[in-house]
């Protein structure tokens, strides 16, 4: 652990040199940017458990990592054992993704010589990890001005005009963040909410508010079109690329499916490894925290767009596990968006999907003063965020408001900062600005990141428990054994063959979604028989269906001519690329008289 | 050996060819060859400078030469490039043919023709050769084709799956394969690839059929056409039973032909609605993950002038549009065009049917002509060559290839019974002593040879009335109103002179293509104002606050105009130019 620190520190101040004249992203302190995180990736490669090689080179000219662990000879052994694909950072800005996979490396090849339970997972599984399958995208949010970034580094046309990148943000204020612009104006939809009016809010006719801010993303209309920044050339969103539920046309979802060059080499990476069996995603669109549902009116439709309920009962097993270990709590639901990679890990590649946020912004209770503030609003309760007109202010109504819930979890990132001390918000500041001339125009809001990426001392921790649920979740992989096996001699050479395969270990030996979309790999169970031996009943080499998990069994019968003399035992083997196999031997009885 | 020396030969024609333009007419100038005149018939011509028999089919390498020698011959005309090379090797061939003098070819409204993308269908090659040979050896000898090569430029890709069509010449195979393209493919996952495809038992080229004698069995020879094998009646004795394709079980594994060439289709693999294969057969990876569709849709959106597209196939004689799926529909903008240029189809390709691939075929999740209307904008057909109404030219409802007895009375009396194999006795390792034989490989899904050059110029005639409706700019009128003190009203009338408009329906639903632009030049004038109307009256004009000197223009529909008027400070004259990205560029000086 402490030489890992020292490294780390290393890297930082090798880094510091590097980069000095750029102002470091505050609320990745303590990330790795792309250079770091190569540098640690190569030094991975040292260890005997690892090994580490890239996928292919971005736009950016960024390698797209793979680090491959397992014990033994792992260039020689990878491809036969069952694997699990962990992907980090498929959303740009939860670096954490990328932070967290290339942790869980680090401390699995740090500890492998010592800890039992990971000599254990290596010895039985493979793990392939790509810590950052979008780097160019990555990137950017170590480069100032800080902003979530939208995508890749291909030059994309946002807004559909046939000019790319025309019209991208500006710091306006040159405090090295691209927030928000409000510009007060009668034709505006917004409001400072009133519990906190550093958060913005439409206004609802229902509760007889008027809107008197129009909101803008930070810059200026540099094509005059009317429009703020719709096209800073945002790229391609490596999480809004992949074929299921593809948002065609959409901003930053690309030409069409899976045109970049980082999602074709992590796709086909995928297509090229038939051992792999789960994926497990760092993402904020979680389903171990909020486990998908079935929904069995739909399982018959043409496309699947819901998980089957065969496959519901073992994932949330495997939720439960997650939820068990990390003992998350109001942890926030998000929907997937459409291309998302953790859906297509399930309905396209037919693989388990594990995915998880790692981390939100804890809840922070409201103190008693804001509560009572929070029912009735003052005037005058922050100079920064009062709008000074004060003809434009809306007199309160006197009768009872329907319960005000908006913005509860700005309001909640926002005590979060304030109990923390993060510096996650840029207080609504006005600024001149040459499109609205004499307009009052603010720039403010929150920064990006903060939200979605803890500060970096929490990491280990984070880390530590997804160390505690990989090993937990592998040792509930399929495991085969056969049962009832049995030769009877017929005469004249004919031999019955009888057996049973077991499934003795939690998960089936595939999911339902990958025996459908036929993208798993089946059992194949293969007798070796002398030459000239007759099949009379069933082949050589059988495939079979599904087995269910916890005890599920597949029968099978074979009806053989043998040659003379007989041998002694046939052998067979039956396993698949993502089960183990087991291999066994009958012994043939001597021909009835 | 007559192969090579035939190639030997042609290759040193084609180094004569090359060499000859600059020698050649520095000869004729000095003293015309008196040449001894030629009979031309109508159609293409009889003296062509490029020598190419059309009532063949031409492999790879014949197609791959044809198309440099078109280069090397029409130096002005047609261009070569190649997109890339196939997984097997073979370069992708895109021919672009225009008038090169004239304008500059990627500004022109362009016409993109794929073909044999199932390389089996292999006469779809044929047609688009024949299209690139005629355009460039008519170009001198037609006005119609002159005038089309100076407006429109041509963007012929003869061969999308080049590794399957030598496949398909050059490997035992029947009508209906390859299909697939030739990357290894592990279709029933078992960890072997290929390991047991369909052989030619008999050695004769063809993949046929197995039968057995077996009084048992439920087939019989027809009385009429004895190799045409039909079901017996019930309680009628049978004499075979069939055994399927010609194959034997490679692997060992007690099942026959059960893993041949794997299976993907090149045609499920584009991006408009694409599924993966448990919904469409055939699909692959992800869209274009068939490198060789890559390069075509790299090329395709790299050339946004591009207005028109047939993808031609086979069989059946079909003029297809989407959309390939039940539950959509087109805008009925769209579909009005479709329905013009289809009945026209139907009139120039007798026996053609104008159709909708979902409705009256089958759905399709991935197919190209989709992906190139839906997300590209551009309006585009399939054409499923080879009508069966060709066989006897009446109306034929046996399906895509004709009633069998149909099929049988042309094998007997016009192929002098060339189309079959006899049935004859091989040795089988699994089943012993059976027969092969059958439909061979080359004709049902092929036209024989007599109407190959037909079936070439029909199309191509059809593709030429299709490119020459893509959208046409001009700008057909100026007139300059003073408004006093040195203010004049510039109006200008904005036409499209074609059917298809600048931008379709599903183009402007989903912005495409970016919107024509008509700018107004002059030396010392200032424009003040811009606006935008259908009609020339201005009742009510759209108003373009920024840079109202070049004015945006969402679309210029087909046979209509489109009105700009500009307010400008200063005299003319007045330039005014539009352009227009499918519909080509146009400019003209007020008087």
């Amino acid at each position: 652990m402490s030489s890992l620190r020292l490294t780390m520190a290393c890297v930082c101040v090798t880094l510091g040199c590097l980069v000095s004249p750029l102002l470091a992203n505050p609320a990745l302190e303590g990330y790795a940017n792309h250079a770091a995180l190569t540098e640690r990736v190569q030094k991975l490669g040292d260890s005997d458990f690892a090994k580490v090689r890239s996928l292919g080179k971005t736009l950016g000219e960024r390698d797209i990592w793979l680090i491959t662990l397992g014990g033994g000879d792992v260039d020689q052994n990878h491809a036969k054992k069952p694997a699990i694909l962990i992907v980090g950072n498929v959303v740009a800005e939860h670096v954490v993704g990328a932070e967290v996979a290339l942790r869980i490396a680090e401390q699995l090849v740090a500890r492998a010589a010592q800890d039992e339970k990971i000599q254990s997972l290596l010895a039985g599984h493979t793990l392939y990890i790509i810590p950052s399958p979008t780097p160019d995208a990555t990137e950017k949010c170590f480069l100032p001005p800080f902003r979530a970034p939208q995508g890749n580094n291909r030059p994309t046309d946002d807004d559909r005009d046939g000019t790319s990148g025309e019209d991208p943000t500006e710091d306006l204020n040159q405090d090295g963040w691209i927030t928000m612009l409000r510009v007060e104006d009668v034709a505006g939809e917004y409001i400072p909410l009133p519990a906190d009016e550093r958060v913005m809010v439409k206004a609802e006719v229902a509760r007889q508010e008027r809107g008197r801010y129009r909101l803008l993303t930070e810059g200026i209309d540099n094509d005059h079109d009317d429009a703020w920044n719709e096209d800073g050339s945002g790229g391609v969103d490596f999480n809004k690329s992949f074929t299921f539920d593809y948002p065609t046309f959409a901003p930053h979802a690309g030409p069409h499916q899976v045109s970049e060059i980082e999602t074709r080499a992590v796709a086909d990476f995928c297509f090229d490894h038939p051992n792999i069996a789960a994926v497990w995603v760092m993402t904020p669109e979680d389903n171990l925290l909020h486990p998908w549902k079935a929904d069995a009116g739909k399982e018959k439709a043409k496309i699947k767009t819901t998980i089957f309920t065969n496959d519901v009962m073992y994932q949330d097993v495997i939720a439960e596990l997650y939820r068990n270990i990390t003992k998350p709590k109001d942890a926030p639901e998000t929907k997937p968006t459409g291309g998302s990679f953790g859906q297509w890990a399930y309905f396209h590649y037919g693989r388990w999907p594990w995915n998880t946020r790692l981390w939100w912004v804890p809840k922070v209770e409201a103190k008693e003063k804001e509560k009572e503030k929070e029912k009735e609003p003052e005037d005058g309760a922050d100079d920064a965020t009062q709008p000074g007109d004060e003809k434009l202010a809306e007199k309160k109504p006197e009768e009872k408001q329907p319960d005000d819930n908006r913005g509860a979890d700005e309001r909640n990132a926002l005590r979060y900062f304030a109990a923390n001390n993060i510096d996650g918000f840029v207080p609504w500041t006005p600024i001149e600005h040459p499109d609205f001339p004499g307009q009052k125009v603010e720039v403010g809001g929150f920064k990006p990141f903060f939200r979605l990426n803890p500060p970096a001392a929490e990491l280990d921790g984070i880390v530590e428990k997804q160390l505690d649920f990989l090993t937990q979740a592998a040792a509930k992989w399929p495991r085969l054994s056969v049962d009832k096996l049995k030769a009877e001699a017929l005469g004249g050479g004919v031999v019955r063959l009888s057996l049973t395969v077991v499934n003795d270990g939690f998960l089936p030996t595939m999911s339902e979604m990958g025996e459908v979309n036929d993208q798993m790999y089946p059992l194949w169970l293969e007798w070796t028989v002398p030459e000239k031996t007759v099949w009379l009943q069933g082949v050589a080499r059988t495939r079979l269906n599904r087995i269910a998990g916890q005890g599920g069994t597949s029968e099978q019968t074979w009806l053989i001519r043998l040659p003379e003399p007989p041998p002694a035992e046939l052998k067979f083997r039956v396993g698949a690329p993502s089960v183990p196999a087991v291999e066994g031997a009958v012994a043939i009885p001597a021909a009835m008289p | 050996m007559l192969n090579r020396s035939r190639c030997f030969f042609t290759l040193l024609l084609a180094l004569v060819v090359l060499n000859a333009p600059a020698y050649g007419q520095a000869q004729a100038e000095e003293k015309p060859v008196a040449k001894k005149p030629v009979y031309q018939p109508q159609g293409a011509p009889a003296d062509p400078r490029v020598d190419v028999r059309w009532n063949m089919f031409h492999d790879y390498a014949q197609s791959s030469e044809l198309l440099k020698k078109l280069a090397a011959t029409f130096p002005n005309t047609a261009r070569l490039q190649s997109l890339g090379k196939s997984y097997g090797g073979r370069e992708m061939w895109v021919l672009t043919i225009t008038d090169f003098n004239h304008e500059d070819a990627e500004k022109k409204p362009a016409f993109w023709i794929d073909a044999a993308i199932h390389a089996n269908e292999i006469q779809a090659t044929e047609v688009a050769l024949y299209t690139a040979w005629y355009l460039c050896e008519m170009q001198e000898r037609s006005d119609v084709v002159k005038q089309l090569l100076a407006e429109r430029t041509f963007y012929i890709a003869p061969m999308l799956s080049p590794d399957s069509r030598d496949e398909h010449f050059y490997s035992a195979n029947t009508t209906h394969s390859p299909r697939t393209g030739q990357r290894p493919i592990d279709d029933d996952k078992d960890g072997l690839v290929d390991e047991d495809k369909p052989n030619d038992l008999n050695g004769d080229g063809h993949i046929t059929q197995m039968r057995i004698r077996d009084p048992q069995g439920k087939y019989k020879p027809h009385p009429d056409y004895p190799e045409w094998m039909i079901r017996v009646k019930d309680g009628e004795q049978g004499e075979y039973r069939l055994l399927g394709v010609e194959g034997n079980d490679d692997d060992g594994d007690g099942e026959v032909n059960e893993d041949g060439d794997g299976y993907y289709d090149p045609n499920r693999d584009w991006p408009a609605d694409w599924q993966p294969s448990y919904v469409q057969g055939g699909a692959y990876r992800y869209p274009l993950s068939i490198l060789e569709n890559r390069y075509v849709a790299d090329f395709l959106a790299a050339h946004p002038n591009i207005a028109g597209v047939v993808s031609y196939h086979n069989a059946g004689g079909m003029l297809l549009r989407g959309p390939g799926l039940k539950d959509a529909s087109y805008g009925q903008t769209d579909v009005r065009l479709y329905d013009v240029l289809g009945k026209q189809g139907e009139k120039l390709l007798p026996g053609y049917r104008y159709l909708v691939i979902a409705q009256d075929l089958y759905e399709v999740y991935g197919g190209s002509t989709e992906w190139t209307y839906k997300q590209l904008g551009i309006v585009s057909l399939t054409t499923e060559l080879w009508s069966p109404f060709n066989f006897f030219r009446q109306a034929e409802h046996g399906g895509y290839f004709g009633g069998e007895e149909t099929q049988q009375l042309f094998n007997k009396y016009l192929l002098l019974e060339g189309g079959f194999v006899p049935w004859k006795e091989v040795e089988h390792p699994q089943y012993g002593k059976i027969e092969v034989g059958g439909l061979k490989k080359n004709w049902l899904r092929q036209p024989p040879s007599f109407l190959l050059e037909e079936e070439c110029h029909r199309n191509m005639a059809f593709t030429l009335y299709f490119a020459d409706e893509m959208p046409l700019v001009k700008v057909s009128s100026i007139t300059v109103k003073p408004l006093g003190q040195d203010v004049f009203e510039v109006t200008a009338a904005i036409e499209n002179t074609r059917l298809i408009p600048t931008h379709t329906q599903v183009d402007l639903q989903h912005k495409i293509t970016p919107p024509d632009t008509v700018t107004l030049t002059a030396k010392n004038a200032k424009v003040l104002a811009g606006l935008t109307s259908r009609e020339p009256f201005f009742t009510s004009p759209e108003v373009q606050e920024h840079t109202p000197g070049v004015l945006k223009v969402k679309n210029i529909p087909g046979h209509d105009v489109v009105y700009t008027r500009w307010i400008v400070a200063g005299k003319g004259p007045y330039q005014v130019e539009v352009q227009s990205v499918k519909g080509g560029n146009a400019r003209q000086v007020s008087e």
